[in-house]
């Protein structure tokens, strides 16, 4: 069963009747026929740039290619397009050629499992999927699974696309009811769930947000170090940029860019005035620093950045502060963005007119228009208890033009409170000062390098070996990805071997959802600890997972299973010491 | 064409940088493996054993080349042509 979720009527805009769109020209009309449009950081090592007639003649053509390849469609329904793709030539391409057919367009990561693919065919039914040569193959056997959606798979070849005769389709506008794009993201249920936003409003936030927080103008460049299936992949690398007639630098070597002598190739020949990229790139380019080195070691001297921006996770104070030292940008404020999927675009970043912040782990000041709050200043504690509501919870009171048009999901997903006001599900707090820190998620969503992973979809995917009673995936902190997960598992039956189950268990978690879940530790009890109604007790497996280590301080009083437990304990502390 | 045992050095220092980055005992690597097969070798900890490697030696490998690897071997042979 699949649930709709739009925000209350109160936060819905008029519709206006009869008013079509021409996005692909709304995008394009900022720049001349020669301007740079996107500057490419290839796989082979070279710089490509694509001027707005090279982006108009790809994306013209390949757009004719896609409505070849779609059977069966009503000329008056909007075209679907699902790209399974990761940030490259290949991706702009296809996401001005959906622009271009007033097409509503679905970006994946590429390393997401044929069982993960399915089930977001399933959700989207798209009339055509794009991707890459070596992608057809998996593709094509998540298709062979889902026999509800027909469909067929277009390779996107740049080349062959520009040697085509150039065609004459006309462009297709968006009208009222169009939606310009879905993502998929995890929620708490372990399905994911689809935020499907619409046209002219998010366009508006895109643009307003890109200019406001990171000073994007004409011909200003922003490398946002992001993949394509990321809001920031499309809200600060493709729609704000291109809005803001700004150049965007689209990056398809993603973790090389973080050895530090790369990064300063690549920033030094294309002197981007902002550098915007995740939480754990920047902590995986700190790893590779020595003290006191800076970006200079790697570019020129003359070369100075303008403004570097965070995203992804909470930063962490230290990581703020050496990125400062190491890339020294004028403005000395990180622009360390707070946002989800489902807003759309940046709630909260520190600005220009902030100034350098005392903890750079702090998201800057809310503005006031946004109604941004903490859940218990609000709504009285009663209130907070019947809807299961965090007293530290984040709330949005008013609307911002970047919220989502509808999510799809298989639960009823409690995106706003009973009185209407948004829920983020992170937890934070604001200073004397107004500043907003971020603590962390309220719902048993874990982050791992930005990827939201819940942790019921590990869960449930171990359930349904025969090896396995009971499992709890929590999270521990990482010095690289933020937070890792750590898999607590009890067997249905007495087990002598453990390794060859722990590689049976990772396999199917990567077969199943992606790399990004397997757990970075898997360990075993004979019982883990419940409390009386049988929910097993999270807090004590957290606990455990962050320190590797029984700590007697803790609250064992709801423990059910006291005795059992400490017995898996014995056995646990036994078990470390060989 | 270089036979295995001329590649030993590389394969022996390979094993103990990968060892350090994924913190365990020592890990024994073949030829024909590729980083799936090594628990821990995730693009994370790849990009820090190329750069460790690039340390280690001294060199800097072209991206273009690095971009191409496939399997341990392939590693191999490119420290060995750098070095």
């Amino acid at each position: 069963m699949k649930y709709i979720i739009e925000p209350p009527k109160s936060w819905k805009i008029k519709n206006e009747k009869n008013i079509e769109e021409n996005v692909y020209f709304n995008l394009l009309r900022k720049f001349k026929e020669s301007d740079t449009i996107f500057e490419i950081i290839k796989k082979s090592g070279e710089i490509k740039k694509l001027n707005k007639k090279k982006c108009i003649h790809l994306s013209r053509n390949f757009a004719s290619e896609i409505k070849k390849n779609i059977q069966n469609k009503n000329s008056d329904d909007q075209i679907k397009i699902m790209g399974i793709i990761s940030a490259s030539e290949e991706s702009v391409i296809l996401m001005l050629a959906s622009l271009y057919l007033g097409a509503h367009h679905c970006i994946c990561f590429e390393d997401l499992s044929p069982e993960a693919i399915y089930q977001r065919l399933d959700i989207f039914k798209p009339d055509i999927i794009v991707c890459k040569k070596d992608l057809q193959k998996k593709i094509e056997s998540a298709l062979a699974k889902n026999k509800v959606v027909k469909t067929s798979i277009l390779v996107i070849d740049i080349e062959k696309i520009d040697n085509l005769p150039p065609q004459k389709d006309k462009v297709i506008n968006y009208k009222n009811n169009y939606n310009l794009f879905t993502l998929f993201t995890s929620g708490s249920t372990g399905k994911p769930k689809a935020i499907i936003h619409g046209v002219r409003e998010y366009l508006k936030y895109a643009k307003i947000t890109t200019k406001y927080f990171f000073g994007v103008k004409r011909y200003s460049k922003i490398f946002t170090a992001v993949d394509a299936g990321w809001i920031n992949g499309h809200t600060y690398a493709f729609y704000g940029p291109l809005l803001s007639g700004g150049i965007s630098i689209i990056n398809e070597i993603p973790t090389l860019i973080s050895i530090p002598r790369i990064l300063g190739k690549y920033l030094n020949q294309i002197r981007p005035e902002c550098f915007y990229t995740s939480v754990t790139l920047l902590r995986l380019l700190k790893s590779m620093t020595k003290d006191h080195e800076k970006l200079s070691n790697y570019s020129s001297k003359d070369f100075k950045i303008e403004r570097i921006g965070s995203c992804g996770e909470p930063l962490a104070h230290h990581v703020g502060k050496w990125a400062i030292d190491f890339f020294e940008p004028s403005r000395k404020s990180i622009v360390n963005t707070y946002f989800q999927t489902e807003t759309g675009g940046i709630l909260v970043a520190p600005r220009d007119e902030d100034l350098a912040p005392k903890d750079y782990s702090c998201v800057g000041k809310p503005l006031k228009e946004l109604g941004l709050f903490q859940a218990k200043d609000l709504i009285n504690p009663e209130q907070l208890a019947k809807e299961n509501i965090q007293p530290n919870e984040l709330l949005v009171k008013n609307y911002w033009s970047g919220i989502f048009n509808m999510v799809v999901s298989d639960k009823r997903s409690k995106y706003f409170t009973d009185s209407g006001y948004f829920r983020l599900h992170d937890v934070g707090y604001l200073d004397d000062d107004g500043y907003l820190y971020i603590g962390g998620r309220s719902d048993d969503v874990i982050n791992v390098s930005g990827h939201r992973i819940s942790t019921s979809e590990i869960e449930s995917i171990c359930l349904n070996l025969d090896l396995i009673k009971e499992a709890c995936a929590v999270s521990a902190s990482d010095s690289l990805t933020g937070e890792k997960i750590v898999l607590y598992l009890t067997p249905s039956k007495i087990i002598c071997e453990v390794n060859p189950i722990i590689i049976k268990i990772k396999q199917t978690i990567e077969n199943k959802l992606s790399k990004y879940h397997l757990p970075s530790r898997i360990e075993f009890f004979n019982e883990l600890p419940k409390t009386q109604s049988g929910k097993i007790m999270r807090r004590i497996m957290r606990d455990l997972a962050e320190n590797n280590y029984f700590n007697e301080k803790l609250d064992y009083s709801t423990l059910a299973n006291k005795e059992n437990f400490l017995k898996s304990k014995e056995l646990f502390l036994n078990s470390k010491k060989n | 064409m270089l036979r295995e045992k001329d590649l030993s050095k590389e394969l022996i220092l390979l094993e103990k940088i990968v060892s350090n980055i994924l913190r365990k005992e020592k890990i024994s690597l073949s030829m024909d493996m590729t980083a799936p097969d090594v628990e821990g070798w995730d693009s994370l900890n790849h990009v820090q054993i190329l750069f460790t490697i690039e340390e280690e030696l001294g060199i800097q490998f072209p991206i273009n080349e690095i971009q191409n690897l496939n399997t341990i071997g392939d590693l191999v042979k490119l420290m060995n042509k750098y070095m």
